[in-house]
């Protein structure tokens, strides 16, 4: 983590929440600054410039959508949302506007600490594409467009190793359907999620993934896909 | 040209000369046979047919004409209307008095015949009518059949107003054009009054619309109005009996579906009130369940913590989370029935892949499977479904939280899926002590264990109930069967496909 502590702003109007993400970031080594509404929130963004906000999108007093697009315009800092279940559109749409990333309340400590090391992540490189990515047992080769699992090499097809590279430049991090489509199908195709189903199912067989206990690529509900970081315990103690 | 024979067939004028004519050749032909009297018979027959089936009038002209034949072609001297003998004479004024009697009469009974005969067609059309409206179970219904009917009978248009709960007449339909403010003065009159008012009537008589009360058992219910157009003849006073009659069966039909509607309201309400009853002591008993765990759990770690070997610190941890996730499936399984009651249930279809949503199922059921097997076999051809994939994967979820309650621990789940036609069949197999035949059904009702008061595992029972009501929204079906070898339970699914089959993408 280059040296320095990274440090996270929490926005979110419930002090319990605060306090236990306090404690739990904390544990981490990261530093921890709080903001109770989104006037707080912005205002402290501004003045700390921290390398990364969880942002609640219920807040009393402006809504967290706002909080968004005001931070964009002038900050590339990750926002990870704090989202209620089926609020698939509300995640979409802040995605949309520039959020990084979500979780999904009520979550585990696990799960968002996964979250935000795949966030600070993606902080010391700059736009310069690394070459060879890693998740674990599965490298890829941008240059060479080659893919090896455990050492083995894997045959893909075109789209489904652009796929899989857009997954794992990002990887940890939620990619929209659109997102996804745009860039591999172009913009005439970004509604077509049935080609993004069929080709995710595609790679899930050659990489040896079982879809209904994923190692590699999992499902976002109505939102996207990730490539799971490899952890201890991926799914925490939800 | 034929049609213009038949047309100048059919007249009265060219009957009339065909009767006559043909009575004036038979009695020629006869004529050495017959007397002046005889004739005199012959003719009055052919006037009383004429009568009969021509009416009055033609009866008089065939009358008049027949004496002039009489008196022409058949008394002495022939072809001359002078008449020699005084018996003929006498002859042909018996004949013009007999035949202007018999005419007449003739007329008159064809003129009852035809009344008669309206009035049952009428009442047979009001019958008819009255049988409709009798089996019409919707109000739209009955509007229709009354304006179709009423425009039928008297022509030009017809509009039904009717009363609304908190005053006001609204159109029971959709209007051509707005109302005048005079035409709903006129409506007011009627309704309020309880009498015509509008076109034809002294109340606001420049209206260009017939406005005629309906008047129900207890109070008045609208108005139906009538437009003719303005040179149309005046309703005949016939068709003007008619107008009430249908009026009031109108009237009756609608009075009767108001009150079956009010009964309706409120028994659903009395039913409302049991279930929300049911539901406060249900979800109280639900919500209280998994707390009391948490707290108990909780403060135990707090007060005893030095005490505790770590296995057991482990033990009460794990309480507190497990407990807490089934708190949440708990609070979106209430939220769950509240759309699907009030109807905020609109699926929202996409393509999903049937095996990521059970991983999103089971992700939130880690604790109550626990160390337990969830094995999937799909079909080698089940294809990509374009459903509401939350939906899908909230109705899998409540299965097999349920098939893990209620079948033993260490027992395997089994959930398989193929393809039959545009559906795809999932199926939960468990291997707990089933349902019996007879109930399989009624545990899908809400708060079927509430009303059972079953006191087994904890849970009010509402799963089933959202399972069958966001399988319905999803446009398929749930049903229980047997399980495998007969043994356990099987939580059978079937959803359409959905979505125009894919072809293959383009690589």
């Amino acid at each position: 983590m280059s040296g320095a502590v990274a440090k996270v702003l929490v926005i979110d109007d419930e002090p319990q929440i605060r306090k236990f993400l306090r404690i739990g970031l904390e544990s981490q080594g990261y530093d921890i600054i709080s903001a109770a509404d989104a006037r707080e929130g912005i205002v402290r963004c501004a003045d700390s410039a921290p390398d990364l906000v969880i942002l609640d999108l219920g807040l009393p007093d402006r809504d967290g959508m706002e909080v968004i697009s005001e931070v964009r315009g002038w900050s590339r800092v990750p926002i990870l949302v704090l989202s209620v279940r089926s609020g698939e559109e509300e995640k979409v749409a802040a995605l949309d506007l520039g959020a990084t990333d979500f979780v999904t309340k009520p979550f585990g400590m696990a799960e968002l600490l996964a979250r935000v090391r795949a966030l600070l992540r993606d902080r010391p490189r700059d736009e310069a594409e690394a070459a060879v990515h890693t998740a674990g047992p599965l490298v890829v080769d941008v240059p060479r467009r080659e893919v090896r699992l455990d050492g083995v090499l894997i045959k893909l097809s075109r789209r489904e190793f652009d796929l899989l590279r857009l997954l794992v430049m990002h990887a940890g991090r939620v990619l929209t359907h659109r997102y996804l489509l745009r860039e591999i199908w172009g913009p005439a195709h970004e509604s077509d999620t049935q080609y993004l189903r069929v080709y995710v199912g595609q790679l899930r067989n050659k990489l040896g993934d079982d879809p209904t206990r994923p190692r590699f690529i999992e499902n976002e509900p109505g939102v996207g896909y990730r490539l799971l970081l490899p952890t201890r315990d991926p799914h925490g103690s939800k | 040209m034929i049609e213009r024979l038949r047309r100048i067939a059919s007249s009265t004028l060219f009957e009339v000369m065909a009767v006559l004519l043909l009575s004036t050749a038979v009695a020629e032909l006869f004529r050495s046979a017959l007397s002046t009297a005889n004739i005199a018979l012959l003719y009055l027959t052919a006037v009383s047919v004429i009568g009969i089936r021509r009416g009055v009038r033609p009866a008089l002209v065939a009358s008049v004409v027949s004496l002039a034949a009489l008196s022409f072609f058949h008394a002495e001297p022939r072809f001359d209307f002078r008449s020699g003998h005084p018996e003929d004479w006498e002859t042909l004024v018996c004949f013009a008095l007999t035949s202007l009697v018999t005419g007449n009469l003739a007329g008159r009974f064809r003129r009852q015949l035809d009344e008669t005969r309206s009035v049952a067609e009428r009442n047979e059309r009001l019958y008819e009518i009255s049988r409709l409206l009798a089996v019409a179970s919707r109000g739209e219904e009955i509007v229709q059949v009354v304006r179709r009917e009423v425009s039928a009978a008297l022509g030009g248009e017809t509009l039904i107003l009717l009363d609304q709960p908190d005053g006001g007449l609204v159109p029971a339909h959709a209007l051509a054009a707005e109302l005048e403010p005079i035409d709903r003065s006129a409506a007011e009159v009627a309704y309020g009054k309880l009498r015509v008012a509008g076109r034809g009537t002294d109340t606001h008589g420049e209206s260009t619309w017939h406005f005629l009360p309906l008047q129900g058992d207890r109070r008045a219910l609208g108005v139906l109005a009538l437009r003719r157009p303005l040179d149309a003849r005046p309703v005949e006073a016939e068709n003007a009996r008619l107008l009430v009659a249908l009026c009031h069966l109108a009237a009756v039909a609608l009075d009767r579906h108001r009150l079956a509607e009010e009964i309706r309201a409120a028994q659903m309400l009395t039913e409302t009130e049991k279930l929300r009853t049911a539901l406060l002591l249900s979800v109280s008993h639900d919500l209280r369940t998994p707390l009391a765990s948490i707290i108990g759990a909780a403060s135990t770690l707090e007060d005893l913590r030095e005490a505790l070997p770590p296995s057991d610190q482990e033990e009460l941890l794990q309480t507190v989370l497990s407990e807490a996730a089934r708190l949440d499936r708990f609070v979106a399984n209430l939220l769950d029935m509240t759309r699907i009651e009030y109807g905020g249930l609109e699926p929202r279809p996409a393509w999903c892949d049937l095996r990521d949503l059970i991983a999103e199922a089971t992700r939130g059921l880690s604790s109550v499977l626990g160390q337990r097997k969830l094995e999937v076999e799909l079909s080698e051809d089940f294809p990509l479904l374009y459903i509401d994939g939350v939906l899908l994967e909230r109705v899998l979820e409540n299965l097999i939280d349920n098939a893990a309650k209620y079948s033993s621990t260490n027992s395997p789940l089994r959930l398989t899926a193929h393809r039959d036609g545009a559906r795809a069949v999932l199926r939960l197999f468990d291997r707990g002590p089933g349902i019996p035949h007879d109930q399989r059904e009624a545990v899908f009702t809400l708060f079927h264990r509430v009303r059972e008061a079953d006191k087994r595992a904890a849970g009010t029972g509402l799963g089933l109930a959202i399972c069958r009501g966001l399988v319905e929204a999803l446009g398929g079906e749930i049903s229980l069967e047997d399980g495998a070898d007969g043994k356990g339970l099987c939580a059978e699914v079937r959803v359409p496909l959905g979505g125009p089959r894919v072809e293959s993408p383009e690589e």
